[in-house]
């Protein structure tokens, strides 16, 4: 893999599209959150029940060795000072829900493991947000800033390798030097260093890997993934039938390559705004229409997708939802197009009874790859290839200079610009 | 009420007045009816969506005289259905009992009252040839758009000079203009739009019809078109047609001439490639001739070369099919006429040798 000049070796360009994001101590992270008191003690969420085991517990109390996994009564023996409290599973929930609207900023493809863990590919996000890494940085930036959370990131060529990576990545994780770069809560493993990274682990720590298997290839004498690699085919084939020894051998080889189970599963893009006081007019709506339509085609375009349908919500004073739909000539990620849609559709809509919330949502995904513009009339005058580039290119500044550097003079504030982000307060 | 009728020419009248009844599930169940009204030897039937009415007479055996509101798709299934020879129809009270030969039917009709009333129209009528009217029709209606968000798009525009009718419709990805010379429906300088859904029946009914005349009567809110004995009334779409002049293209830089059936079977041949709305046909020239060509990365290509007489700088330009397909379809003549401008801008369409049909068609942008 080519890296350019950049110092730590990551590029745009480079194939490391997975992120697996994993939150620290998630769920005793959250119980700290909410009760400051808790800060810098030894917090243990779990089952409180005989048979309860740890679901979480904060780095103080791993430092006394308490895990997750871990039967209760043993972590009430290991640390008999903690805090154990039995969790808040709707608030949990309720947390993770957020940390999705964030997720789904940066990418359209993500694939939720947990409540507190996912996959993103960003292999679409570059143009907008820049290199792995640096999408990395401003994701673990994002949800401290919007849940003050931390959380760890993994970034790899495969899911597996990113799932290992955010393990790597972890506050008190232990790090082979001279393997991967490790920066702040983020490790990175690039696709020179893949095999060296997998063959440092011990197999126990593999994704996929359970403890019975494990101690079934301990006793077999492989206890890394260096060695589980020189063990031949057929002897794992004996031992563990043919499907877990062709993805045992895919592990030592690298070769897994999937897609993110939630790649055909993004069906709509959407964004929507409620404000403080209804709005009433045509002319009010149109300026929060530029701003949706240019949130969403933004993603749209992040995720290398067009939609075949715009489909407009509108929420009446009342509480009354409408909402309305347009199907395009041809699918779109084109602002202006989207625009000159909702606009219309919004044109016929009687606002006059005063309107608390609009939004835009795109439907009907499909991959933008070699799909085709049937161009209108109204495109008559356009000179379309310098149109595209242009959008590309304000795509390029708002990567490097931010979102509000750039776009639609219509939503320009007083003092700035406020592009519409997806997880920005719906109600401001 | 109480009348027979031969089978097949109550479903065939049926049928016909059907098409204006709304499809079930859509507003109050009585326009999904048939309102009959029997008056001596003849019936009258209507059906209406409010937006659209067709009445028609029929000679029946009268022997009662009255009326109801009978369901349509439901009488013209039973009628269909039944053996061969005189049906009777017969409303009583809340049902309407149909018969013929052993079978016997007792369906329950609307309440009368609740019939929308029929626009009471009357006024002088233009004669106009059916033949070419309704070919002018089915020339253009395909361009117009079934979208109901913008529902100027969805009628077809008739304007009026000194000597001729001009049909136009557009859906903003197509126009196709239709100029009926030597015919004068609407005063010179008058334009109205009329729904292109309604025109579409008119043109079915002046074919099953097989008259020579329509007859149009117009006010400022409705068109009525009548042929034989039966009418079709439509609101007319109260809006003001986009100008469309400035998009027929005048400059080309290649005109392209081939045998109408020649193209069209070969577009026909590479629409089996076409999965979706998505896929486009692109049409290549050069010295030697035409080449129509569909690739998609799912399913597969397809490349078809035809003779056809080229003039002008080589060029390729990408067009949905159907579209392409609509437009090369309505032209009347042997010969086709593509001409071609710059990239990005809409080719013409029309025959060789006269221009009272054209399509202007807008490319797809391949990305």
């Amino acid at each position: 893999m080519g890296n350019l000049d950049n110092s730590d070796g990551d590029s745009i360009g480079d194939e490391l599209d997975i992120l697996h994001v994993d939150m620290d101590a998630f769920f005793a992270a959250v119980e700290v959150l909410d009760d400051q008191s808790l800060k810098g003690r030894p917090v243990i969420v779990g089952g409180s029940g005989s048979r309860g085991v740890v679901a979480a517990c904060t780095y103080e109390a791993r430092a006394f060795g308490v895990r997750s996994g871990m039967p209760m009564f043993r972590a009430r023996k290991v640390c008999p000072q903690g805090v154990f409290l039995p969790g808040r599973f709707k608030r949990y929930v309720e947390l993770s829900r957020e940390l999705h609207v964030v997720f789904e900023t940066f990418s359209p493809f993500v694939e939720p493991i947990s409540l507190d863990e996912a996959f993103l590919d960003v292999s679409g996000a570059h143009l907008l947000f820049g290199s792995s890494l640096e999408i990395a940085k401003s994701l673990r930036k994002e949800i401290y800033g919007k849940l003050s959370l931390n959380c760890s990131v993994g970034i790899g060529r495969t899911r597996l390798v990113a799932k290992l990576a955010s393990k790597k990545a972890k506050p008190n994780a232990k790090r082979v030097p001279g393997i991967g770069y490790f920066e702040d809560g983020i490790y990175r493993v690039g696709s020179d260093d893949e095999k060296k990274f997998l063959f440092s682990l011990n197999v126990g720590e593999v994704w996929g890997i359970g403890p019975v298997t494990t101690s079934s290839l301990e006793k077999m004498g492989v206890h890394t993934v260096e060695e589980l690699s020189k063990v031949e085919y057929q002897v794992l084939v004996s031992k563990f039938g043919i499907a877990k020894a062709a993805w045992l051998k895919s592990i030592t080889s690298g070769s897994t390559q999937e897609q993110l189970v939630s790649k055909t599963e993004s069906k709509s893009v959407s964004h929507e705004e409620t404000f403080n006081t209804d709005l009433d007019s045509h002319s009010t709506l149109d300026i929060h229409l530029v701003r949706l339509c240019d949130a969403v085609t933004r993603r749209l375009r992040a995720g290398k997708l067009k939609a075949s349908t715009v489909v407009l919500v509108l929420k009446y004073s009342d509480f009354t939802r409408i909402t309305r739909q347009i199907k395009l000539a041809s699918p779109s990620n084109d602002p202006r197009t989207f625009l000159k849609e909702a606009r219309s559709i919004l044109s016929q809509i009687d606002v006059s009874s005063g309107i608390r919330l609009i939004g835009v949502s795109a439907s009907g995904l499909l991959e933008a790859g070699g799909i085709e513009d049937q161009l209108s009339f109204e495109e008559i005058n356009l000179e379309y290839e310098s149109q595209d580039n242009l959008i590309e290119a304000i795509d390029e500044i708002r990567a490097k200079y931010g979102l509000n550097s750039l776009g639609p003079a219509s939503i320009n504030g007083s003092n700035t610009l406020k592009a519409k982000e997806h997880g920005d307060n719906q109600w401001g | 009420m109480r009348f027979l009728a031969e089978r097949d020419y109550l479903v065939k009248t049926l049928a016909l007045v059907g098409r204006a009844a709304q499809a079930r599930g859509v507003g109050p169940s009585t326009r999904s009816g048939i309102k009959f009204v029997v008056d001596g030897n003849s019936a009258t039937l209507t059906a209406t969506d409010i937006d659209t009415t067709i009445i028609t007479t029929m000679e029946v055996d009268g022997r009662e005289n009255g009326s109801g509101v009978i369901p349509s798709r439901l009488i013209t299934d039973i009628a269909r259905s039944m053996p061969e020879g005189s049906v009777s129809i017969v409303v009583e009270d809340d049902k309407a009992i149909i018969e013929a030969g052993r079978t016997h039917f007792e369906v329950q009709i609307y309440p009368l009252e609740t019939f929308p009333p029929t626009p009471d129209i009357t006024g002088d009528e233009v004669e106009l040839p059916a033949k070419s009217l309704s070919e002018a029709i089915s020339q253009v209606v395909r361009s117009a758009s079934d979208d109901e968000v913008r529902p100027v798009l969805t009628g077809v525009l008739l304007s009026a000079n000194e000597t001729s009718l001009r049909l136009v419709a557009t859906d903003s990805y197509r126009l196709a203009i239709r100029d009926l010379v030597d015919t004068k429906a609407i005063s010179s300088g008058t334009q109205v739009l009329v729904p292109a859904r309604a025109l579409h029946e008119v043109d079915r009914m002046a074919e099953s019809q097989g008259e020579d005349a329509i007859f149009l009567y117009m006010d400022g809110l409705h068109a009525r078109f009548r042929i034989g004995n039966t009418s079709l009334t439509t609101q007319l779409i109260n809006d003001s047609f986009p100008s469309y002049e400035q998009l027929i293209p005048k400059e080309f830089i290649q005109t392209i001439k081939v045998e109408k059936s020649v193209i069209l079977e070969a577009i026909k041949r590479m629409r089996l490639l076409v999965r979706d709305a998505t896929t486009s046909v692109r049409l290549t020239t050069d010295e030697g001739g035409l080449e129509l060509a569909v690739v998609t990365s799912e399913v597969g290509k397809a490349v078809e070369r035809m003779d056809g007489e080229i003039d002008g700088e080589p060029t390729s330009t990408s067009f949905n099919p159907q579209y392409l397909a609509d437009g090369i379809e309505a032209v009347t003549e042997n010969e086709v006429m593509i001409r071609v401008p710059e990239k990005g801008k809409p080719a013409l369409i029309s025959g060789v040798s006269d221009s009272n049909y054209r399509y202007v068609l807008m490319p797809v942008r391949v990305a």
